[in-house]
């Protein structure tokens, strides 16, 4: 039973014996959600549920209201307002984010009839035709948390949709292949691996940081240009210049580092870290031209 | 560029087969590309992204799939600051401004560290994110503007920076206005194109229009500057203003530039006004208190001290407004406050036909004059005054 005590501006409303904070009510008329058929019960149990997801359970007040005004809160109330079935937030969801969907499934697919599957499907989802058992469509809008913005969601869950019906498979197969060809040429090398050599390099790597080995990653085993990881990092492009630079110098150091202390002399561990330079500079050329085609 | 020794590209490469677990939905990767995410959820979204191909491709397609925009900040060439000048020039001749000061700030952790470092502080009530949905209040100054501060402002802007622009309204120079002449409402909407949008509406009758596009290079900004003739020479201070602090903020979504752009900081002043929070416990706490006490915060929530207004009262219904505080529960029992809590007046509520005596359930005291009760068994009872006289409706 909703026991809705509403009253003046600094105060705590019950809703089924819960206990809402005043600041739910700013939030709400941010929001707009009247304009777009969400109701302010269902507001306020939305911004549980996100703070649910996001915190842990002893997170303070402060950092829960600290997450709630961080939201996008006009995005989140039109996108659940959506999901709970309102025409007249689904009517203002397509006038703003129809033509961007397709536009954006067709940056992401580039093959026009791929791209208009992945849109449509997405629109599907989107509207919901699935149903619950109580009769009431499962939209994909009521997944939406708001932490990033409504159009960003889109394109993301494009991409990702996009990657795991077309791209998985592919990339399973030229990696097995690339594992391969690595494997034939190191069989094909007159001195085999040293055993050290693993675990310094291992060592090593795990002495980055997540967002130095995921700008290796992106850089060494993707092929991407400076410019698209400096876009995906939020950074200068010069920025990621330097920092691939550095990166690639420290880890040899530490390698060599990791080497010695595993027995092995300077001369040696420069070495075993130099073989087969050439063979790695064809490889990176030839992943990249694959990637062009 | 260095190369990569092959066993260690081989094992990154290995790393990213072991364990793919855990991919972060697309609340969390779109977050990432926005730069939305916590220092904590950054590193955990990184390292999983550092491990993950597939999650790579992902975020750089949507990255991808935006159009194409120009960086601003980054990307300001000297060309640009003379166009600027331009604008600057063009701007004289209007009698107000807004001075907006833009500093650079040495690059450094993303604007998120230092919402966590005021997480921190106990003393603070609920930090605004002034970038995100606050609506901030911008005051027009109407008088006379400082030549210099606009001066040193934009040319701090176009100053070669490595993508890293703070823009903060310079506070002093609004406050030191005497006549406060308009009043706009900024409001960051959900965006026309791809970037985040400012857009200002002065709650005057003249409406600024919506930018068709977010992000231009200063050139560009003053040539679609020029053609919003038709705006009075007040929101043309405005328009320009804040211009720039669109552009920034389209530069930041589009993840050009790490920090975010600082809404005028009063804004956070609005918002976080210190007040008295009310509360009943609705459960038994810690503390052995029975069900219905009458709580008050003065930390925006962090604790809690029990009001002790009665023995025999078990309260159920708290509303304040302002200073003034009511306090209804069990057996008519009623109680007001005019300052805040500090002192308390019992209240009885009656009128010629007979006196409220079921348990109070709400309150509304929106109206301080105007308070109106309701009770369990339906009852409703207001007083237009304040709760001197009641009437029974």
């Amino acid at each position: 039973m909703k026991q809705a005590v509403e009253s003046g501006a600094r105060v705590w409303v019950r809703i089924d014996n819960r206990r809402i904070p005043a600041y739910f009510d700013d939030l709400y008329a941010k929001s707009g959600g009247e304009r777009y058929g969400l109701g302010f019960a269902d507001f306020a149990t939305i911004l549980e549920e996100v703070a649910r997801q996001y915190l842990s359970a002893d997170a303070t007040p402060a950092e829960v209201a600290e997450l709630h005004h961080s939201l996008r809160l006009e995005e989140l109330a039109l996108a659940r307002a959506c999901a709970n079935g309102s025409e007249a937030a689904w009517e203002y969801f397509l006038n703003r984010y129809r033509q961007k969907l397709y536009d954006a499934a067709g940056a992401i697919a580039r093959e026009e009839s791929v791209a208009r599957e992945l849109a449509d499907s997405l629109y599907t989802d989107l509207f919901g035709t699935r149903q619950s058992e109580d009769g009431r469509r499962i939209s994909k809008l009521a997944s939406y948390t708001g932490r990033g913005s409504l159009e960003g969601w889109l394109r993301t869950v494009l991409a990702q949709e996009y990657v795991n019906r077309y791209r998985r498979q592919s990339r399973l197969v030229s990696f097995d292949e690339k594992v391969q060809t690595l494997q034939q040429r190191e069989a094909r090398t007159d001195v085999p691996a040293d055993p050290r050599l693993e675990p310094a390099v291992d060592a090593a790597l795990r002495e980055l940081s997540a967002e130095e080995r995921l700008i290796l990653a992106s850089y060494y085993l993707d092929g991407r240009t400076l410019a698209e990881i400096a876009r995906m990092l939020g950074v200068h492009e010069s920025t990621i210049s330097r920092r691939v630079e550095r990166i690639t110098a420290s880890l040899r150091k530490r390698i060599v580092h990791g080497l010695r202390e595993r027995g092995m002399d300077a001369r040696a561990a420069g070495e075993a870290l130099n073989a087969d330079v050439r063979d790695l500079t064809l490889d990176v050329r030839a992943r990249l031209q694959e990637k062009k085609t | 560029m260095a190369e990569l020794p092959k066993i260690v590209e081989q094992r990154l490469a290995q790393q990213a087969a072991a364990g793919n677990a855990g991919h972060p939905d697309a609340n969390l990767l779109a977050a990432f590309a926005e730069h939305a995410l916590v220092e904590r959820e950054r590193a955990a979204v990184s390292a999983h992204l550092a491990q993950c191909a597939d999650c790579r491709e992902s975020l750089a397609l949507a990255i991808a799939s935006q159009p194409e925009t120009e960086l601003v900040a980054a990307h300001a060439t000297k060309r640009d600051w003379f166009a600027e000048w331009r604008w600057v020039g063009a701007a004289a001749a209007a009698c107000c401004v807004v001075g907006i000061v833009l500093q650079v700030q040495p690059p450094q952790a993303p604007v998120v560290r230092k919402i966590e470092q005021t997480v921190a502080s106990p003393a603070n009530t609920p930090p605004v994110r002034e970038d995100r949905n606050a609506q901030p209040r911008v005051q027009i100054a109407g008088a006379r503007r400082s030549k210099k501060v606009e001066r040193i402002g934009l040319a701090e802007v176009v100053a070669p920076a490595p993508g890293m622009v703070a823009v903060q309204e310079h506070m002093a120079a609004v406050q030191e206005q005497p006549a406060l002449k308009e009043k706009a409402t900024l409001e960051v909407r959900p965006p026309e194109t791809t970037s985040a949008e400012v857009t200002i509406r002065p709650n005057e009758p003249s409406v600024l229009p919506a930018p068709s596009t977010t992000l231009l290079p200063p050139a560009s900004k003053a040539q679609a500057f020029r053609a919003e003739t038709s705006e009075d020479a007040q929101t043309k201070k405005e328009t320009q203003a804040l211009q720039a602090l669109r552009a920034r903020a389209g530069a930041f979504a589009q993840g050009m530039i790490t920090r975010a752009p600082v809404m005028p900081t009063r804004a956070k002043s609005a918002l976080s006004n210190a007040s008295v929070l009310w509360s009943i416990n609705a459960s038994p706490t810690a503390a052995g208190n029975p069900r219905g006490v009458v709580e008050r915060s003065t930390d925006a929530g962090k604790t809690w001290e029990a009001v002790p207004l009665g023995d025999n009262v078990s309260f159920r219904a708290v509303a304040s407004s302002g200073q003034n505080v009511w306090a209804g529960g069990t057996g008519g029992t009623l109680f007001h406050s005019s300052d805040a809590g500090a002192h308390w007046e019992r209240i009885t509520v009656a009128d010629e036909n007979g006196t409220l005596t079921g348990t109070i359930i709400t309150i509304d005291a929106a109206d301080p004059k105007l308070i109106k009760i309701t009770t369990r068994s339906g009852e409703r009872w207001t007083s237009p005054d304040g709760g001197r006289r009641w009437t029974q409706q």
